[in-house]
């Protein structure tokens, strides 16, 4: 396969993957497939518990699956590969609090000096300058999770995986993150992987919805959704489209919340 | 405090004689310091006391990490840990003599022994105790198993090992001067027995006091270096 071919295929294709805790019990993921194109926005809903943050966990090869594949451009990989950053789920147990949040975001450069420069520009992209020296634990919890996300992006990956960014910051710190990433994404050219139970968070954001249903987790089905960028909070959430889609995607949902209660 | 002291006096059980005033004992504790004999022993009490400590600390992080770190180390010398820790390290001052004789060498064998355990425990706990998101980081920003121990195992276990090392500070300077009493190593242990034999009571006390206010000292101390070079940790925040 050629440079050019490879670069075509899919950043992510997940074939058939399965997962289950202690292997040989009821599976958590089973045989879940979908693929990511290059620069898409993904994002991934499912009821809460269903394992998408162990689906997260396969795919940046943190924990391997019991049977089938995560490919990227094609090829098999092991171990976190350095094409891919993750932002966890919960982002207070993932900062170091010994180091100051610009120490947080060089964590994983190698070596000094010409660094500085990358961290100054992932710190700047987050809006965190001013908060640099500060420890983690001194700063609020969206400055933290600006901070989780900075030393993501700093290490230049093509694909982002996002578990629940937002899940645990209040309404309006969750819409100017959202509007951060969204921006980031552009202007990087980065795809992501975003893992939300906000359906409206996941059609505002996305260029593509994959539905997850109850454990065990599959794929329920995928919208693709084509609303023109840039999007904005107000504009883009009155359009007939978005409230379309998004009653779609509610109604997939509510489905698998029914099953989950009888 | 001292209006307890002049409480139990005034309550008369033990006689006037045995328990001088506190003014008085305060002076005369300002006088045997300035003259030299308490400010020696004092110094050579934190002679044995520090150098024993150090080893202390050494030998007790390095076992807590190891122990931490290699599970079938642990297996294999649980039994061996579980039968020699709870003996009370005075009990071994016999063998200790038998073996080192009476000198600065027994002493600091003494007060390494008793001290490491507080050390090698929180240590151990301290590492076990590491958020395994912490190392899960580390793995997706691409560091590598030695560097995930230096860079993240370590300074996220320090605080542990800092309260393990204040509290093995306490049980090391009670060994030191419980050894110096029964031994005559010079030290304060031996300053209050010669005081006490010379029927000095007020000097007597006086010794006890500065003891006291040592082990104050030097909790103290730890607590201050614990703040200022971690700030980070939880016990510190916001202080
Ligand atoms: N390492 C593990 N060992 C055993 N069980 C696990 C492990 N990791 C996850 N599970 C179980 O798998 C199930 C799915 O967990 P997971 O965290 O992937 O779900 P989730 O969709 O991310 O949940 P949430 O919405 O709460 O974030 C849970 O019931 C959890 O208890
Ligand atoms: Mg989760």
């Amino acid at each position: 396969m050629d440079k050019s071919a490879a670069m075509n295929e899919p950043i992510l294709a997940v074939d058939n993957l399965t997962k289950a805790f202690p292997a040989g019990a009821t599976p958590i993921l089973n045989g879940l497939t979908f693929r990511q194109e290059p620069g898409q926005f993904v994002a991934v809903v499912g009821p809460s518990g269903c394992g998408k943050t162990t689906l997260l966990r396969c795919i940046a090869s943190l924990m391997q699956p019991d049977t089938g594949s995560v490919l990227h451009r094609g090829r098999h990989f092991d171990n976190p590969p350095p094409w891919l950053s993750v932002v966890f789920q919960d982002y207070n147990r993932s900062l170091f609090p010994w180091l100051s949040v610009r120490r947080n975001v060089a964590f994983g450069l190698r070596g000094s000096g010409a660094n500085d420069k990358r961290v100054d520009e992932a710190l700047r992209a987050v809006n965190l300058e001013h908060a640099a020296d500060l420890y983690p634990w001194q700063v609020s919890g969206g400055m933290q999770q600006r901070c989780a996300l900075a030393r993501s992006i700093v290490v230049s990956p093509n694909l982002l995986l996002l578990d629940e960014p937002f899940a645990s910051v209040d309404a309006q710190t969750r819409i100017d993150l959202q509007d951060m990433v969204m921006e980031i994404c552009q202007t990087m050219s980065l795809s992501a992987l975003l893992v939300t139970h906000d359906i409206d968070e996941a059609v505002f954001m996305a260029d593509k919805v994959v539905v997850l249903s109850t454990r065990p987790a599959r794929v329920v089905e995928e919208i693709a959704i084509d609303l023109p960028r840039p999007r904005d909070q107000l504009a883009t959430k009155e359009t007939p489209e978005f409230l379309q889609l998004r009653h779609r995607v509610y109604t997939l949902v509510r489905k698998q919340a029914q099953k989950l209660s009888r | 405090m001292i209006a307890s002291w002049e409480a139990v006096r005034a309550l008369g059980f033990v006689d006037r004689r045995d328990l001088p005033s506190a003014a008085s004992i305060v002076e005369t504790a300002a006088v045997d310091l300035w003259s030299g004999g308490l400010a020696h022993a004092v110094l050579a009490t934190i002679g044995s006391w520090a150098p024993g400590l150090a080893v202390a600390a050494v030998a007790g992080a390095g076992a807590g990490i190891a122990l931490a770190l290699l599970p079938r180390l642990e297996i294999a010398t649980r039994p061996l840990l579980e039968f020699v820790r709870p003996i009370p390290s005075v009990a071994l001052i016999p063998v200790a003599l038998l073996v080192l004789g009476v000198g600065l060498q027994m002493q600091l064998f003494m007060i390494a022994f008793a001290s490491i355990w507080p050390i090698l425990f929180s240590t151990k706990a301290g590492v076990e105790d590491v958020d395994p998101r912490f190392v899960e980081t580390g793995r997706v920003l691409h560091v590598g198993r030695a560097a995930r121990i230096f860079r993240i195992v370590l300074p996220a276990m320090l605080p542990s090992f800092a309260t393990g090392l204040r509290t093995a500070s306490a049980i090391a300077l009670v060994v030191a001067i419980t050894v110096e009493m029964l031994t005559g190593q010079p030290g304060i242990g031996s300053y209050i027995e010669n005081v006490r034999l010379s029927g000095l009571v007020t000097g007597m006390w006086a010794s006890i006091f500065v003891t006291g206010v040592l082990g104050y000292l030097v909790n103290a101390l730890f607590v201050t270096v614990e703040r200022a070079t971690m700030p980070w940790s939880t016990e510190n925040r916001d202080r």
